[in-house]
Formats: structure tokens, sequence, C-alpha cells
């Protein structure tokens, strides 16, 4: 891998005070993907969800329980 | 108590703390489990001060969910070290994938110190092993601290498809794409919680 997509993400992880405890993935379904890519797609997607208002949003299945 | 006695006594707590919180959802027969059922249990085994999801359009070709651990100091005067969990999911995924994804990243506050990715060597490494071939000659702790990454996915599965949920659903007459729609998971991994081996499995992967 390039050093340079990985530095990116790890300054970003341990930035304004943040430092970096844990970093786990799951990586994409490309067979193709490469360190360099995630890491870019992570950097990516920290980014963003850091740049902005944090919102705590977890996936919900909108539907009622029952028993089957 | 010796290093090595700490270590062995650290790990055996974050086993135990897993199967606690399989344990706590064992009973439940009414689906879906939602994410922050579980978030709230693993809050309350004493892991974690906050835990967020966050979704974003990423292209779940490229990823599909990270786990992001830190401490961040309170501004002055206080200043108090605060441990917080960041999960970003791709909202491109379907509702039953994403909820594995946030699942999974969910054991995570669990991981042990020794599985913890820490350094900018640890993260290359990571990303280099969960990519790379399963087969390897590089044995090392990137090589087990990927193992266990991918292991996750797995071991969050009898808390989102609880044992009693489960012997249910065996037990009635539905198809396993209904039994899926019912527990709002993936077909492939409903697939596999029906097999008559998962319950051997599930044993197995949780007393890792």
């Amino acid at each position: 891998m390039t050093v340079r997509g990985l530095e990116k993400l790890h300054s970003l992880l341990n930035a304004e005070g943040r430092e970096l405890v844990n970093i786990k993935f799951i990586p994409g379904t490309d067979r193709g993907l490469t360190p360099e890519q995630l890491a870019e797609a992570a950097h990516a997607a920290l980014s963003a969800a850091l740049a902005g208002h944090l919102v705590d949003n977890p996936p919900m299945s909108g539907r009622a329980k029952s028993s089957i | 108590m010796k290093s090595g006695q700490h270590a062995r006594t650290f790990l055996l707590g974050r086993r135990m703390s897993l199967a606690k919180l399989i344990q706590q959802f064992s009973g439940v027969a009414e689906l879906p489990v939602e994410i922050p059922e579980i978030r709230d249990a693993v809050v309350n085994l004493g892991f974690q001060d906050d835990i967020i999801f966050h979704p974003e359009p990423i292209d779940p070709a490229k990823l599909r969910g990270i786990f992001y651990q830190y401490t961040l100091r309170d501004p002055p005067p206080y200043g108090d070290q605060r441990l917080c969990t960041l999960i970003v999911y791709s909202g491109v995924l379907s509702v039953d994938w994403q909820r594995v994804v946030c699942g999974k990243e969910l054991v995570h506050v669990m991981d042990a110190r020794v599985a913890h990715t820490r350094t900018a060597d640890e993260t290359n490494n990571l990303l280099i092993k969960l990519l790379g071939p399963f087969s390897t000659e590089d044995f090392g702790l990137a090589d087990f601290v990927a193992a266990k990454d991918k292991l996750a996915l797995y071991q969050i599965l009898p808390v989102l498809f609880p044992e009693a949920a489960r012997k249910a659903a065996a037990s009635s007459e539905k198809t396993v794409e209904e039994i899926a729609t019912w527990a709002c998971l993936p077909l492939p991994l409903t697939r596999l919680v029906m097999t008559d081996d998962w319950p051997a499995i599930e044993k197995e992967i949780c007393a890792i």
C-alpha cells in the first residue's frame, strides 16, 4: 500500500483531541479491492461523518416484534 | 499477580462478556432483535461511554462498515477522558445487512486489548490481512486480529437470532425465506443459522 492512503486515515483517527483505541472494518464486496482503496474509502466515510454533527441513527427493522 | 496471569484473566473476562451477551438474549423468541437493544446490553455490561451509529452513502463494493473506538478529552476545566465508539455503516446496504454490519461492529466493543488495532502499522497490516488470502505463511498478531475481525460477524448471529427464536423457527412450517424476513436478516446468514450444525458452530465461535 502507498503510505499516503494510510497516513491520511491514521492522521484523521488521531486528530482534534481523539486518540485511536481500536479500529476494525468490514471490507466491501468488490473482489479486486486493494488495501489502498479500502483505506481511502474508510478515510472518506469517517471524514464525512466527523465533518458534520454526528447523529445517532442505528438501522431499524421498522417492524413490530412478533413470534413466528 | 504476574502479568501473564493478569492477561489471561483479562481475556477470560472479555470472552465471558460475549457469552453473557448471548445468554442475555438466548430466551428471546420474538424478532427482530433491534440494534439499540444490543447496544444497551453491551453498555450495561460496563464497556463503553458512548456508542454512535452513523450511516453514510458509502459504496458497499468498497466498504460496508467501520468500527472506530477512541478516547476524547473533554475541554477544561474538567478535562475528563471519555471512551467513545463511532460505527459508520453504508446506508446504501439493505436494512438486513445494515443490521448485521452494525451488530458485528458492536462485538468489537468487547475486544480484548491484544485484538486492538491502534497504530498505523497495525491498521496497515489489518487492511492487508483482511483482503489477503486466507492461507498464509505470515503468521503473527496481525493474522490473529484479522481472523478475529472476520469472526465477529458470526459471533453476533446468536444475538440477532437467539436460541429460543431459532427453535421456534425450526419447529414451524415456515420457509427459510419467510424466516429471514421475520428475523430481518440476510438469507445466506439465516440459512446458516437454520442448519443442524449451527448450535455446535455457535458453541465453538463464542469460545474464541
